[in-house]
C-alpha cells in the first residue's frame, strides 16, 4: 500500500498582524516583495511596511 | 435593443423587490447569502438602498442577476440551461460588428460629471464581506485597449473604491488588460480605462468571452446576442475607448504609470478571501450615467458570479472536447465545484474517448477535476454524479492524474509548488462486447415511466409544506 495523504500539508497563506489594532489579515508574497508598497490593514486602515507589522506568520 | 431594464421587465415574477430599505454595508450581500442557502435564485432589486453614511441612494441596486441558470439561459436566448455548452460553442462562431452612436444619443451619457464633480461615494457600492477593506465595484467591466493596434479588451475586475475619484482595479498578471496596462506604462504613459456597469446579462456575459490577444470583445458580444452591440465614444477617451451605449453607468479615467497600492483581501469565486495584493490605481476623470440609473453588483463567490462564467466555460470545453472525443454530448461546470470541476457526458463513446476527453478537460484553465459519465446519468444532478462515482469507478483503474499543472487561484496550491495536481475520473460503463447485446454491467433499478408520471401528478396536488426536508 502507498499513501501520500497529509504529506507536506503546510498551507500557503501568509498572515500579517497589524501593530495598531492587533487584527490579522493575509497578504500575497508579491505584495511583501514590493518593498515600496505599504500594507493596508482592512480592520483599522493603518498603513505600514512589513517591518512595522506586529507579526508576520508564514507557512512552515 | 437589450439593456438591464428590458431584462428586468422580462424577468417579471423572478425579481424580488424588498419593501424595506437595505444598507449597502453587508445587508444586501447578506440577503444574497441567505437566498443561496435556501437554494433560491431570484433577481434582487433593492429600490431603497442606504449608503454607508445612512443616506438614501437615488440609485437602486440590482444583484443576483445571474444566480439562476434557467434565467441566465433565457437571457442568452437558449431554450434550456442544459444546452448552454452547445449553444455557447455555436454562438461564438458568428461574430457581429457593433454600431457606434453619435454624440448625445447614448442613454448612458444622459448625465455627465467630470473632474471634481465626480464622487464615487454617491454610488451605492456594496461592502460585501467582513474582511473586505472597503466598498468594491464587483460588476465593473474594465475596458482598455492595445496601444499598438487600438483593439479593445474587456474583463470584469474588482475595484476597491478608495475615495471620491480614486479606485483600484485588479487585472490578473498577464491577462489582456494587464498586457495593455504594461504597454502604456512601458511608454511612460497613463493607461486609459473605462469601467461600465449594468447591462443586459447577455451583453455582460458575452463581453467576457475568452478570446485571443488582441481581439475585439464587441464583435463577440454581437455573436452571442445575435445583433450589433450599440456603442458610444467615451467622454474622456473619445473613439479610443467606446463604451456600451445602453449600460447604466460608466466610470472613466486613467491608471497613472507605476501607481500600485495594496488591494484586498477580497472574497473570490472560490468562496475564500483572496490575499491582499498589489494592484493598479485609477484616477477618475468622468462619471456618466442614465437619469434613473441602476447599480449592478455581483455577489462575489456566489452563484450570481459563478453561473455566467461557468456556462461560458461549458461552451469552451464542449468545443475543445468534441475535437478529441466526438461522442461528448454535453458538459456541466457545476457551481458546487466553483470553476474547478467539469462533468462530461458521452454518448456511446469509443473505448479510448473518455480518457481523451478527461485529459483535454484538465488542460483547460482552472478545471482541476473532470468526471466522465454516460448518457444515462444526469450531469446536472449532483446526486446522480455521486451515484455514478460510487458505483462505476475503480480508483486504480479509472483515474488519471496530471502533476504540476497551472490553475490560478486554487486555494490549496502548495506553497512553493510549480503547479497543482489534477484528477480525471472515468465513470463510464464498459462497452458491450457485441453490437446489440447489453453492456456487461448491472442494469439500473427503475420504476416504469408511466407509473412515475402518475406519482408526479399525485405529488403536484399534495401539501408538502410540513414534510421533513432531511
Amino acid at each position: 500500500m502507498t499513501t501520500r495523504a497529509g504529506a507536506g500539508k503546510q498551507g500557503n497563506a501568509i498572515w500579517v498582524q497589524c501593530a495598531a489594532c492587533a487584527g490579522w489579515f493575509h497578504v500575497s508574497e508579491a505584495l511583501l516583495q514590493a518593498r515600496a508598497a505599504k500594507l493596508h490593514c482592512p480592520h483599522c486602515h493603518a498603513q505600514f511596511q512589513e517591518a512595522q507589522a506586529a507579526q508576520v506568520a508564514r507557512p512552515c | 435593443m437589450r439593456d438591464l431594464r428590458s431584462f428586468l421587465d422580462a424577468a417579471g415574477g423572478a425579481v424580488f423587490r424588498p419593501a424595506q430599505a437595505l444598507s449597502v454595508v453587508y445587508e444586501i450581500t447578506a440577503l444574497q447569502h441567505a437566498l443561496e442557502a435556501q437554494g433560491q435564485h431570484p433577481v434582487v432589486c433593492v429600490e431603497r438602498a442606504l449608503l454607508a453614511d445612512g443616506r438614501h441612494s437615488p440609485i437602486g441596486v440590482v444583484c443576483n442577476l445571474t444566480a439562476s441558470r434557467e434565467l441566465t439561459a433565457r437571457a442568452l436566448g437558449f431554450s434550456d440551461h442544459r444546452s448552454a455548452a452547445r449553444s455557447f460553442a455555436e454562438g461564438l462562431g458568428r461574430p457581429i460588428a457593433p454600431v457606434v452612436l453619435g454624440r448625445g444619443e447614448a442613454p448612458v451619457q444622459q448625465r455627465v460629471l467630470q473632474g471634481d464633480a465626480c464622487d464615487l461615494g454617491e454610488l451605492p457600492v456594496l461592502r460585501q464581506h467582513t474582511l473586505d477593506p472597503g466598498p468594491y465595484l464587483t460588476a465593473a467591466h474594465v475596458t482598455t485597449f492595445d496601444p499598438d493596434t487600438g483593439i479593445d479588451n474587456t474583463a470584469i475586475q474588482r475595484c476597491w473604491v478608495k475615495g471620491p475619484r480614486s479606485t483600484s482595479y485588479y487585472p490578473y498578471a498577464d491577462s489582456h488588460n494587464d498586457i495593455n496596462l504594461r504597454k502604456f506604462w512601458a511608454r511612460g504613459q497613463a493607461c486609459p480605462v473605462a469601467l461600465w456597469i449594468g447591462h443586459h446579462p447577455a451583453v455582460s456575459i458575452a463581453a467576457q468571452a475568452k478570446l485571443g490577444y488582441p481581439e475585439s470583445h464587441w464583435n463577440a458580444v454581437g455573436g452571442i446576442i445575435g445583433e450589433p452591440l450599440r456603442l458610444a465614444p467615451s467622454v474622456t477617451h473619445a473613439d479610443r475607448i467606446l463604451v456600451p451605449a445602453d449600460a447604466e453607468l460608466v466610470i472613466e479615467g486613467f491608471a497613472p504609470p507605476g501607481a500600485l497600492a495594496a488591494d484586498g483581501p477580497f472574497g473570490e469565486f472560490t468562496g475564500y478571501m483572496g490575499p491582499q495584493i498589489l494592484a493598479p490605481s485609477i484616477e477618475v476623470t468622468a462619471i456618466t450615467r442614465r437619469e434613473n440609473a441602476l447599480y449592478h453588483d455581483y455577489g462575489s463567490g456566489l452563484s450570481d458570479m459563478l453561473v455566467p462564467d461557468n456556462m461560458a466555460m461549458e461552451g469552451k470545453l464542449f468545443e475543445l472536447l468534441r475535437g478529441v472525443a466526438p461522442s461528448v454530448a454535453n458538459v456541466h461546470v457545476p457551481v458546487s465545484g466553483r470553476r474547478f470541476h467539469a462533468y462530461i457526458q458521452l454518448c456511446r463513446p469509443a473505448p479510448e474517448e473518455p480518457r481523451a476527453a478527461l485529459a483535454a478537460a484538465l488542460q483547460y484553465r482552472r478545471i482541476k477535476m473532470a468526471l466522465a459519465v454516460d448518457e444515462d446519468v444526469d450531469i446536472f444532478s449532483e446526486g446522480e454524479m455521486l451515484w455514478a462515482l460510487a458505483t462505476r469507478v475503480q480508483w486504480d483503474r479509472d483515474t488519471l492524474t496530471l502533476a504540476e499543472m497551472p490553475c490560478s487561484l486554487d486555494p490549496s496550491w502548495p506553497a512553493g509548488a510549480r503547479g497543482i495536481a489534477k484528477l480525471g475520473i472515468d465513470a463510464t460503463l464498459p462497452v458491450a462486447r457485441r453490437a446489440g447485446s447489453p453492456r456487461p454491467f448491472a442494469p439500473r433499478a427503475l420504476a416504469p415511466e408511466a407509473a412515475l408520471e402518475g406519482a408526479r401528478r399525485l405529488l403536484a396536488s399534495a401539501d408538502a409544506s410540513r414534510w421533513p426536508r432531511a
